[in-house]
């Protein structure tokens, strides 16, 4: 028997086997005694035989008498066993015929007899009709003939060995039924030993394994009594804590909805300040629109200056042009000179006053073309300096663009401002309803902590309801164990 | 209304009338400074007939390559040369400055730009020996026979060239030519 099995199951096991132990001796027992009684049946049916063999030959007999009387005496009242007889003799011998049909012998040996006994009644009434027609001579006669005689004779040897093999059967099934009560005591003897001796093995074994695993739980139960003890204790001590833990929500709670409160003032205060902020805002769209005006004021300004430039260019460069028509005329001023001069030379003392007169010219012509040559240069420096007044002019017709691009982009975010402040707006005030909300919320949640102290304060009772059993069981653990195991006590 | 610069210029030009003539001043030394192939020259004004500038040349062909062509002077024609190639310079750009030379033969040379008239002392004449040779290009090194002086001024030292060597010097090459022409 495995140990593992629960107490059930080892229980069913042992009364299972119990049961089939029964059942099988009792099985033997039925099967014994229905062999008994079907032996006793036999028996009785070969007493019935051997009865009907006995009553057969009986009437056989009285039948012979009544005829012998009636021969003697001539006197009805004689007849009577014979007639009785004659009558029941076939319904005799028929059912004889049929008590012995399982037995061939019989069978044979009544087939034999039959036709005897047969003869043996038209013997008697042959006798009997000789008696009453004839009278007593020719009855006499027909008895002295040992007709009569030898069928009896043959009628008894038949029968006796029909006895004989009935007593034979009976021998047989006696034998037998003594030998089926035999084994059905011993069957019945043993199998009840060995039932009790199971049965007591089972009881001890169970009982044992009942005691060792009972107190191994028991055991168990005793250290989870103690674990549930001290989980009690732990709960309780929890719950406590959960308790002052839902004491300081409340208190926090009840802060943070006076400060969702002062959040809905500030947001609405927001929602104010948002909708002064959209109206500057709008102000300072239209003060955009005034600088954007004055910029394209700037812009035509610079452009007209950029042209102005640009004519003070051109016209510079035509002073250039003039300049090299002057340049040119200085050269040959020069040249002329010069060749005054040689002239001059060549002309002796009355050329020396030319030759003055000449050179002077020539130095003339020389700081002219020096002149020219500064010209020259402060005109290529007020080109320089047009070009670089066009260009700076033109930077800052770029800036200015620029600008003008950058207070384009100042509006739209002027404008963007002006939405976002709106959504701002919407926002405060969405803020201020969500606080409310909140403010509302935070009051269904204090009452909800509430709920939840006042549960924990219940958790705190339970648990020391708790602690209360499992001492109790913990005692009726205990209490268990000296049940199962006194000794331990 | 004239600039004060103008009115200083009128001033001098007038007070030069009114000063007397000063006797140095026949010692003086009248020269053209000139460039000539990138490098300052200086031509004798008294060696000179004349100085023009833009004339045109009509080329000529010839188997001189100094001589440029012709070109019309006063209602005279005169060769051209080219001042910087006798000088052994290779030419860079066409020149634009003639000079005609006082000889016999009307001769014209052309050179690169005319830069200003000086007017040097006998001090400032300086033989080519004692001159700093730093504005001599490496052609020059060796010094023709038509440079043998130079004049000192406030530009710096121009090598002064002698126009008769410098026709001489031509009058050997066409005679050279010639020559190699017949032979």
């Amino acid at each position: 028997m495995n140990r593992n099995w629960a107490f059930g199951r080892k229980i069913a096991a042992g009364f299972a086997v119990s049961s089939a132990l029964l059942i099988a001796i009792g099985w033997v027992a039925y099967r014994s005694l229905d062999s008994l009684v079907e032996t006793a049946a036999s028996v009785t049916h070969s007493y019935q035989v051997v009865d009907d063999i006995t009553t057969l030959l009986s009437l056989l007999k009285d039948a012979e008498t009544g005829q012998r009387g009636f021969t003697i005496t001539g006197a009805e009242s004689f007849l009577e066993p014979y007639l009785e007889g004659r009558d029941a003799i076939p319904n005799l011998l028929k059912a004889l015929r049929e008590h012995t049909l399982d037995n061939p012998d019989q069978q044979r040996l009544i087939d034999q007899v039959e036709p005897v006994i047969a003869a043996k009644l038209t013997e008697l009434r042959r006798v009997v009709d000789a008696r009453k027609s004839e009278g007593f001579e020719a009855a006499a006669k027909i008895v002295n003939s040992g007709d009569g005689k030898k069928y009896m004779d043959e009628i008894r040897r038949l029968f006796d060995q029909m006895h004989l093999i009935e007593r034979d059967l009976l021998a047989k099934r006696a034998a037998t039924a003594q030998a089926t009560a035999g084994t059905a005591d011993s069957t019945i003897l043993f199998g009840t030993l060995l039932c009790l001796v199971f049965v007591i093995v089972a009881a001890v074994y169970i009982t044992r394994s009942l005691v060792s695993q009972i107190g191994s739980a028991v055991g168990h139960v005793q250290s989870s009594s103690t674990e549930l003890q001290a989980a009690a204790t732990q709960q309780a001590s929890g719950a406590r804590e959960q308790a002052t833990a839902m004491a300081e929500i409340s208190t926090t709670i009840s802060e943070l909805a006076a400060t969702s409160r002062q959040i809905a003032e500030s947001a609405q205060r927001v929602a104010q300040i948002a909708g002064q902020t959209a109206s500057a805002a709008r102000s300072g769209d239209t003060t955009v629109e005034k600088g954007q005006e004055a910029i394209s004021g700037i812009r035509r300004q610079v452009d007209l200056v950029v042209k102005h430039m640009l004519e003070l260019g051109r016209k510079s460069q035509e002073i250039g042009a003039v300049l090299d028509i002057v340049s040119e005329l200085a050269e040959q001023t020069n040249i002329l000179a010069i060749n005054a001069t040689i002239e001059a030379t060549g002309a002796g003392e009355s050329g020396r006053r030319f030759a003055v007169v000449a050179d002077e010219i020539r130095k003339l012509a020389d700081r002219m073309a020096n002149s020219t040559k500064q010209i020259r240069a402060q005109i290529d420096d007020v080109r320089g300096a047009v070009n670089t007044t066009v260009m700076a002019t033109e930077s800052g017709a770029k800036a200015v663009e620029a600008g003008a691009r950058q207070f384009v982009e100042v509006a739209g975010s002027f404008k963007q401002i002006a939405a976002l402040v709106a959504t701002t707006t919407d926002a405060a005030r969405e803020i201020e309803l969500s606080t409310k909300q909140q403010v509302t919320a935070a009051d269904q949640v204090r009452v909800a902590v509430a709920d939840v102290a006042q549960a924990t304060r219940e958790t705190e009772a339970s648990s020391s309801q708790t602690l209360q059993t499992a001492s109790q069981l913990s005692g009726l653990s205990l209490d268990l164990r000296r049940l199962i195991q006194p000794q331990t006590a | 209304m004239l600039s004060d610069a103008a009115q200083v210029l009128r001033r001098e030009f007038d007070l030069s009338f009114a000063r007397a003539a000063r006797a140095e001043a026949a010692a003086m030394q009248h020269l053209l400074a000139v460039r000539i192939g990138g490098d300052p020259y200086a031509i004798g004004l008294d060696e000179i007939a004349g100085l023009f500038s833009g004339r045109e040349i009509v080329p000529l062909p010839t188997p001189l390559p100094e001589l440029l062509g012709l070109a019309g002077f006063r209602g005279q024609v005169a060769p051209v040369y080219d001042l910087a190639a006798l000088l052994g310079y290779a030419r860079r750009q066409e020149p634009r400055w003639l000079v005609l030379v006082r000889h016999l033969h009307p001769v014209a040379l052309a050179f690169d730009a005319f830069e200003a008239q000086l007017v040097a002392s006998p001090e400032q004449i300086v033989p080519i020996a004692d001159a700093p040779r730093r504005n001599h290009s490496p052609q020059t090194a060796a010094l023709p026979a038509s440079i043998a002086h130079a004049v000192r001024g406030e530009h710096g030292v121009h090598p002064i060239v002698r126009l008769p060597a410098v026709v001489e010097d031509i009058q050997r090459r066409v005679d050279l030519a010639r020559y190699t022409k017949e032979s």
